[in-house]
């Protein structure tokens, strides 16, 4: 059970201010690693594998859902582009 | 485990996914070379599943312009290895298969446009071939 009356909006919203706030400390010392943010504890853990940062923050803060960013990562372009069309992107 | 080109010229091969509470399917995905992560799959496929929803992750794109998508767990299996994953869920239709993912696998892809050739092997064959 999600632990967790965030929407998905909302996660984005704090998620994305929490890493602008950060950003500076995050990309000096988490260059391309994987930032697993718990928005509203305000707290992350940080692993070069994804799926391992998720369950370090399952099992810091709990069963949740987490902002996630990889942390100086540009993506390619590539179809998700024609994912921005859509208005229900988060 | 061999792959196809499909009629855009596109290297594909077959992947299985699995959801934690039992269901799989097996779908076809387009390596792609130029991307840096796991899998893509669409919601269409992903619903039927049962992933597990992990969270949302921002990505910065080439332009400059951010864009989200969900982050599910789930399993998935290339030529019969299946590892536990993260795996995108993103709107658009299309199943991409990353570099990350074939990495995790310990896979080599091999691609030979000319002869019309896709397959992912085990490293450990490639490099047995290349010593022998």
């Amino acid at each position: 059970m999600l632990n967790s009356s965030l929407s998905l909006e909302e996660l984005t919203q704090l998620g994305s201010a929490f890493y602008v706030e950060n950003k500076d400390f995050l990309e000096k010392n988490f260059m391309g690693q994987f930032v697993v943010i718990d928005v509203e504890a305000k707290k992350y853990e940080v692993d070069f594998d994804r799926l391992i940062a998720i369950e370090k923050a399952k099992k810091s803060f709990g069963d949740r859902l987490f902002y996630i960013v990889q942390v100086g990562s540009v993506r390619k372009p590539n179809a998700n582009f024609s994912a921005k069309k859509y208005a229900w992107d988060f | 485990m061999l792959g196809i080109f499909n009629k855009n010229d596109q290297p594909i091969i077959e992947v299985e996914i699995k959801g934690f509470g039992g269901a799989a399917k097996k779908i076809n995905a387009l390596i792609d070379s130029g991307f840096n992560g796991y899998i893509q799959i669409p919601f269409v496929e992903a619903l039927p599943l049962g992933l597990i929803l992990a969270g949302v992750e921002a990505n910065t794109l080439a332009d400059g312009s951010t864009s989200s998508h969900l982050v599910c767990k789930g399993q998935v299996c290339v030529d019969g290895k299946c590892i536990d994953t993260t795996i995108d869920i993103e709107a658009a239709n299309i199943v991409l298969l990353g570099t990350k993912l074939l990495k995790e696998l310990n896979k080599t892809f091999i691609l030979n446009c000319a002869e019309g050739k896709v397959e992912i092997t085990e490293n450990t064959q490639i490099d047995n071939n290349q010593h022998a």
